[in-house]
């Protein structure tokens, strides 16, 4: 830096907290500045980017990764496609691409300090220099520098990572500014997540966005068919020009748009520490404004839904209060909702930062509350994704897992345990109950801990990135109690909030705060595929008969007591230890514990009155058991519960059939 | 001042139902057996894993999310073979109801009270005619889909492209509505062409059917209150056990046997209303029924 400006440095220096009254959340790796403009008919964006990314790591950098996401939809032969070939269709559509023009680098700014005699060379980066990016025309043309990569599957059609060869290795601290000149395509009708449709554009995934620089090596993977989140933090500024009346929503904060000469708008979003950028523009949004404590929620809802807004923003208020009592403080203060227009329903069920999409139905019944789940859901993505940012494509469950979990435990404070989801007369379904069905029907085609393109299909995908880990969180706030299993959560958020954790980190926590040894559990959780199910197969009960036969003097009396006995099978691989709750005739039950090692377990004793039944975990503590059904068993069969059934039902059987009388 | 010809058949018709307690208890009776035996299946696999389960450890019993859906899918195969069971009962009933209708229009077309063995003959003569009569009905189911959209059409003209939001729940009700009404007339419509058919059975079932539609036209407000008091029937029904339901014994024995009384009276209503709309055909057509004057020659009828 230019010592002559040594006394206005002075006074900067001073003015510096004023200007930044708060440090950076996050450490700002990747900042990017972008200036688009939306061109609707052609479904294109175009757009110059400036990133500037500094090395933090203690490793020079040879090359630059770059996602070019869009590429995952120019046609069939890439690797999203290939391994999901339903979402090309139709077939004549308009297909997405990233098309680089041109890529520009500025060489690395240095500055001398001397330390202890010593001169050390580092290469600061400035938090001045973001505002103030070089001028285009005198930075290097590396254009002929970039080619594609397929580091996961070596697919030579799929274009969706680019490396850059750099002139000169960048040094460990060093920050280097990057400049492209792009044309995004979106897809129409969109491919999952992304697109146009009609006059709705949902610009996701859309700029050349650089992978993670760990350890000395690339972290950017292609993009598959049910991942694509991993990055860096940083600063975004990002100006986007749609046409005149065309609402917006995007990551960040932005305040009202300029008017362009030729009529058309310019929007101009910041958002610090989030590692993704995303908007949506349609003159068709209704935009409801609304202040919800310190956060500044825009719900952009489709007209013809206009009725559910209140709908939407009932659930957002309880996520938004629930959630941060539950998870900590939500460190931004806007939230933008976004509902997708009926002919972009791929858009929806995606979070970004600060921004996710929903998705209703016209005439969605208030019982059906798939709407309020999803907007749960991606709000607790902005915990388990955006805050704590786990690598999606290899710990998928790390971010799936939490969030559905998060999703099960806020909408069943909204809405009640058993009534989460569906409450329509005597069908009442929450996460929990879909979460174990899911479990109990695919859940032990592949092992959790799996990369997401790795799993046999998008079934077991599903199960063991969502319902499995939820599932499990679920047993262990059961298992170690609410206000334990609440605590290694926040604990958790609030340790790796700004940070990228592996799983590896949540087990210690989870160790260190309960005080319990979790790795067996988490060992049979991650890396095997087994199922979880306890069953009490056989109760007998008997009066004690005495002793008969040679050598045995008989009093002749029958005993008081009754033979009792206790059948318990391990029907799964999946060790757990259990508790069971046998009950006399009497009235009277108690426990007894089995850790579940064996195959089977057998209690046999005399007691005073007669057993009557058995059950194991009797809370229904381990959500991960697949059957509760054969949880307990008891001795007399009894026909009262299926009886009650019936009868509910036979009135329900006439009624149907009266639709056949004449 | 004469009556109008609606209330004056309804009237006759309560006159007349009371001579006919066979015919009704024959009608409820078939619906409850039917019932039965299509819900059998049902109750069999649930009792298979409930009778030494505790199941109602967990809220709500065995409709517990949990142990539907564990029971679902033990019994996959099992529930899709009651399924099958159970659409197989529906048609089954079909072909009874079919029977008791004709049984039920000889009978009250005699006007002489319940007659087990004419009923009978009749059921069994009249059951292929009306089998046909039933296929000619189909095209006419197109009349849902038709008022469905009529009805969007005016929900579109009154509130605009969005009548979900003006309106809220109450656009689902009505929709609801419609959907049952057009229901009913198309059955109002079945059982006036099979009334036409008994009182003619010369005729073909076509010209029965274009009989009872133009008798449809010709006293159009008399069908229209024949539906609104099946409508009230249903919407009572529904609306009281809504109700009522949070007030009954957790068990449901309440439930079922206000069930039963509620099908009964439906079925005596059944049998009120085909007097009165008998009355209302007779009085419409001037020429003497061939089974005419409630003194049907039985030979005249097919097949007897
Ligand atoms: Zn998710």
């Amino acid at each position: 830096m230019n010592t002559h400006f040594g006394p206005w440095l002075w006074l900067l220096c001073l003015l510096q907290p004023l200007a930044f009254s708060t440090e950076p959340l996050s450490p700002r790796i990747a900042n990017y500045r972008i200036e688009a403009r939306l061109h609707p008919q052609e479904r294109k964006v175009v757009a110059s980017q400036y990133l500037l990314w500094h090395n933090q790591s203690r490793h020079p950098v040879a090359d630059l990764q770059f996602h070019l996401y869009l590429n995952a939809f120019r046609h069939t032969q890439s690797t999203f496609l290939r391994n999901n070939p339903g979402d090309a269709r139709p077939f004549d559509r308009i297909w997405g691409a990233l098309d680089i023009q041109t890529i520009k680098l500025q060489p690395p700014a240095r500055s001398r300090i001397e330390m202890n005699d010593a001169v050390s060379e580092e290469i600061r980066p400035d938090a001045n220099r973001f505002e103030q990016p070089p001028d285009a025309a005198t930075l290097v043309d590396v254009t002929d520098q970039q080619r594609f990569i397929w580091p996961d599957d070596g697919n030579i059609h799929d274009q969706t990572v680019m490396q850059l060869t750099l002139p000169n290795a960048l040094p460990a601290g060093a920050s280097i500014w990057v400049y492209f000149e792009f044309e995004a395509t979106l897809p129409d009708p969109p491919i999952a997540r992304t697109g146009a449709g009609a006059d709705y554009f949902f610009v996701a995934q859309w700029f050349p966005k650089i992978g993670v620089w760990q350890d000395g090596l690339w972290n950017c993977h292609q993009f598959h068919p049910f991942s694509e989140f991993f990055a860096d933090f940083g600063v975004y500024d990002v100006a986007m020009t749609v046409p005149a009346n065309y609402h917006l929503g995007a990551t960040g904060r932005g305040g009202p748009p300029d008017q362009n000469e030729d009529g058309s708008l310019t929007y101009r979003y910041r958002a610090e520490d989030v590692h993704d950028f995303a908007w949506t523009t349609s003159p068709d949004f209704v935009v409801h404004e609304e202040q919800v404590d310190d956060v500044a929620v825009r719900l952009l809802i489709q007209p013809q839904h206009r009725g559910q807004i209140e709908r939407h923003m009932v659930a957002t208020r309880h996520a938004l209060r629930a959630g941060q009592e539950l998870l900590g403080e939500y460190p931004y203060d806007t939230l933008t909702v976004v509902d997708p227009h009926p002919r972009a329903r791929e858009t929806g069920g995606m979070e970004y930062p600060t921004l996710f999409t929903v998705g209703t139905r016209r005439g969605l019944p208030k019982a059906v509350r798939l709407m309020e789940a999803t907007l749960i859901h991606e709000f607790a993505h902005q915990y388990f994704y955006l805050l704590v940012a786990t690598n999606e494509f290899e710990e998928p469950w790390l971010d799936e897992g939490f969030t559905s979990y998060v999703e099960g435990r806020l909408s069943e404070s909204l809405f009640g345990t058993e009534t989460g989801i569906l409450e329509l007369a005597d069908f009442k379904f929450s996460d929990r109950h879909l979460n174990r069905a899911n479990l109990a029907a695919t859940g032990e085609r592949d092992a959790m801990a799996k990369k997401s393109w790795e799993f046999m299909n998008y079934g077991s995908y599903g199960v063991n990135s969502y319902s499995k880990p939820a599932l499990a969180l679920g047993t262990l706030e059961r298992v170690l109690g609410r206000e334990t299993f609440d605590k290694i959560l926040r604990t958790y958020v609030k340790q790796y909030r700004f940070k990228q954790p592996r799983a590896q980190d949540f087990i210690v926590i989870a160790n260190v705060v309960s005080g319990r040894n979790l790795n067996p559990f988490f060992e049979q959780l991650m890396h095997e595929n087994g199922t979880l199910d306890y069953a009490v197969t056989g109760v007998r009960s008997s009066r004690k008969t005495s002793h008969h036969g040679r050598d045995v003097t008989n009093s002749g009396e029958d005993s008081p007591l009754f033979s009792n006995q206790v059948d318990l099978r391990r029907l799964g691989t999946f060790v757990f230890p259990v508790e069971i709750e046998l009950c006399f005739e009497d009235g009277g039950c108690r426990r007894e514990q089995w850790d579940g090692r064996d195959a089977w377990h057998q209690l046999r004793f005399d007691a005073p009155s007669r057993l009557v039944s058995a059950q194991v975990d009797p809370e229904y503590t381990i959500l991960l058991d697949v059957n509760f059904t054969n949880n307990s068993r008891r001795l007399e069969a009894s026909g009262a519960a299926s009886d009650q059934l019936a009868s509910r039902w036979f009135g329900r059987f006439q009624w149907l059939l009266e639709l056949f009388a004449l | 001042m004469t009556k109008p010809r609606f209330l004056h058949a309804v009237e006759h018709g309560l006159r007349q139902a009371h001579r006919y307690p066979g015919t009704v208890l024959a009608l409820y009776l078939f619906q409850l057996f039917a019932s039965l035996i299509s819900l059998y299946p049902f109750w069999f696999l649930f009792n298979r894993h409930a009778e030494r389960s505790l199941i109602d450890a967990l809220p709500g019993g065995l409709m517990n999310g949990h142990h539907l859906i564990e029971i679902g899918a033990a019994e996959a195969g099992g529930f899709q073979l009651a399924m099958v069971w159970l659409i197989g009962c529906g048609a089954l009933a079909l072909v009874g109801n079919l029977y008791l209708a004709g049984g039920v229009a000889v009978v009250v077309a005699r006007g002489r009270g319940d007659q087990p063995a004419l009923f009978r003959r009749a059921g069994f003569a009249f059951l292929p005619r009306f089998a046909i009569l039933a296929l000619w009905m189909l095209p006419f189911a197109a009349l849902i889909p038709i008022a469905m959209i009529t009805l969007e059409s005016i929900l579109t003209l009154i509130y605009g492209a969005n009548p979900d939001d003006q309106l809220g729940g109450l656009a689902l009700q009505l929709r609801l509505a419609v959907l049952v009404l057009a229901g009913f007339a198309l059955k109002q419509l079945f059982a006036l062409a099979r009334l036409h058919m008994v009182r003619n059975p010369h005729r073909s079932s076509l010209a029965s059917l274009a009989a009872a539609l133009v008798f449809c036209f010709a006293k159009f407000r008399a069908v229209l209150g024949f539906l609104l008091i099946f409508g009230t029937a249903y919407a009572l029904l529904g609306f009281s056990l809504f109700e009522l339901r949070p007030f009954l014994p957790h068990d449901g024995w309440l439930l079922v046997v206000l069930h039963q009384l509620w099908i009964l009276l439906k079925k005596g209503l059944d049998v009120t209303l085909t007097h009165a709309e008998w009355h209302l055909i007779d009085a419409y057509t001037d020429r003497p029924a061939m089974v005419g004057g409630g003194m049907p020659p039985v030979r005249r009828l097919p097949g007897l």
